[in-house]
């Protein structure tokens, strides 16, 4: 089955997160180890929320602000995209992702389209 | 036995090991469950007149089967589903004689973390022992329609999260086993309450059925034999603790009434999880019940004894109902002031409405020789009380002030 993993981190200290080497060393080990163990089928690193812009549909009409679509403690941060056997596979992958403490990974099944 | 009976008997002994052999390889509860209603409903159908098959089990699986597959083609879903139908087919032409036990798989896709933990002890009791939602939502105090979305909302979740059928490997499976073990007791605890039931099977027997099912089904697992032990000490004695709509005290109990072969099962439990030392917060809580069995039937009591089991539960399961039922080990020892401390140590927010907190508070305060408090805390407690019997035995209580 296809599964997201969600990465939600903390917003406030979101840039001093980016900017620490070892921090920033583990992500592409993790893709890698994905990779190598054939389960990646995407994904993709956000910038931080900072650089949101949220369009907001109306009834005919759209609205564009500056912005995350909500200011809340966690943002979301990146995604990947897994195919594994079950959820217990995804959620044994989903606690290996490199985030802080603290931080939530949200697994969710891809609709099969 | 007419074909009723027969396919009544089929449905209480077969009905778990069949929903999880189907929901095993679909993944689907909800669907295997509605092709065994309708399989047992073709029995009742086929069986009065063609006799009882050899093997009743076979046979609706066969039924159930057949329907599933009939259901998805009409469905035309998706082609991993139609795999599925093939494997099942196949497995049927293999003609095996028993098909594979997959409750244990069944029991911890149940108790999986990814499951709402308040639903967890629903969905086992409906879909290894075949409860109705009606039966279950009485137990839990909550509305049938209520219970009936929670179930079909988890298993709807078992289904499209795609919560792997399989017993956890060895890491997991011990740190996945304790969910397992609460979701049995809690399904006893309910059963405790539900006295005033009376007649019948209780939820007490189906708790311990599930552990009986789940201890043919695992190695030696020393606090799933404490548990069995504990819930079969309690079960054992139920005919004396409560008769003619009374409670009864343990040391005024009859013991003629006891029910001595699950006594006797429930030592050998405990005695072969003893061998393992290593002591679990149900080995100790069922450890207390044979305590108190043993010391009963000597016509004495060994409340010194008693009062280190529960320091050593203390210190790996702090309960409330430990802490309570330890403060009164302590006023029967003849340490009553130590017992009112342990009381009015505990968390007084949580305890507010906690029945046996306040029994337990008017017998110490009695015991002290206060009887305006032991009086007021009795009262409470009668407030509290979800029984008539609970209720009687406090006004009797009360009449002794």
């Amino acid at each position: 089955m296809k599964y997201a993993l969600l990465i939600y981190e903390h917003a406030e200290d979101w840039d001093a997160y980016r900017n620490d080497p070892d921090y920033a060393a583990a992500w592409p080990a993790f893709t890698q180890t994905l990779i190598d163990a054939g389960v990646m089928t995407g994904g993709a690193g956000l910038q931080g929320p900072d650089t949101a812009t949220t369009v907001r549909i109306g009834d005919g009409d759209h609205t564009v602000q500056d912005g995350p679509f909500a200011e809340i403690r966690e943002m979301l941060g990146g995604f990947y995209l897994i195919d594994v056997p079950s959820l217990d596979e995804a959620l044994k992958w989903a606690a290996r992702v490199p985030v802080r403490a603290g931080c939530c990974v949200e697994v969710r099944p891809q609709l099969e389209m | 036995m007419d074909a009723r009976t027969e396919a009544e008997k089929a449905a209480r002994t077969a009905y778990g090991r069949l929903v999880a052999y189907l929901a095993a390889r679909t993944r689907d509860i909800a669907a295997a469950e509605e092709a065994l209603a309708a399989a047992f409903l073709r029995a009742l159908e086929v069986w009065p007149v063609r006799g009882v098959p050899d093997r009743p089990e076979a046979w609706l699986l066969v039924i159930a089967r057949n329907r599933l597959k009939d259901s998805w083609r009409r469905a035309r879903v998706r082609s991993e589903a139609e795999a599925t139908v093939e494997l099942l087919m196949q497995e049927r032409n293999t003609n095996e004689p028993v098909f594979p036990d997959d409750r244990l798989k069944l029991m911890f896709v149940c108790t999986h973390p990814a499951i709402d933990e308040t639903v967890r002890t629903p969905l086992m009791l409906q879909t290894v022992l075949g409860l109705s939602a009606e039966r279950i939502a009485s137990s839990f105090l909550v509305k049938p329609s209520a219970m009936g979305q929670r179930l079909s909302r988890a298993k709807t979740k078992i289904r499209d999260a795609g919560i792997a059928f399989e017993v956890p490997d060895s890491d997991a499976y011990a740190a996945r086993l304790p969910a397992l073990l609460n979701a049995i007791y809690a399904t006893y605890g309910l059963g405790w309450v539900d006295f005033d039931g009376g007649e019948g099977r209780g939820l007490a027997d189906e708790a311990i059925d599930l552990g009986l099912a789940l201890h043919g089904l695992v190695p030696l697992t020393p606090e799933l034999n404490g548990l069995l032990a504990l819930m079969l000490y309690c079960q054992a004695r139920k005919a004396a603790h409560y008769v003619g709509g009374r409670y009864v005290r343990l040391g005024d109990q009859d013991f003629a009434l006891w029910d001595w072969g699950r006594i006797e099962v429930a030592n050998r439990m405990l005695n072969a999880a003893g061998t393992r030392r290593t002591p679990g917060r149900f080995q100790l809580e069922a450890l207390i019940q044979s305590v108190h069995v043993r010391s009963a039937v000597a016509g004495g009591s060994d409340w010194k004894g008693v009062i280190g089991l529960y320091e050593a539960l203390l210190k790996i399961a702090p309960s409330l109902a430990a802490w309570t039922n330890y403060a009164v080990a302590l006023t029967e020892d003849g340490r009553a002031a130590d017992g009112l401390a342990v009381l009015d140590g505990l968390d007084t927010v949580r305890l507010k409405d906690y029945q046996p907190w306040w029994v337990a508070r008017g017998h110490v305060l009695k015991t002290l020789g206060r009887p305006d408090e032991a009086r007021t805390a009795y009262e409470r407690a009668v407030g509290l009380s979800q029984h008539e019997a609970q209720r009687e035995f406090l006004r009797e209580r009360l009449a002794e002030i």
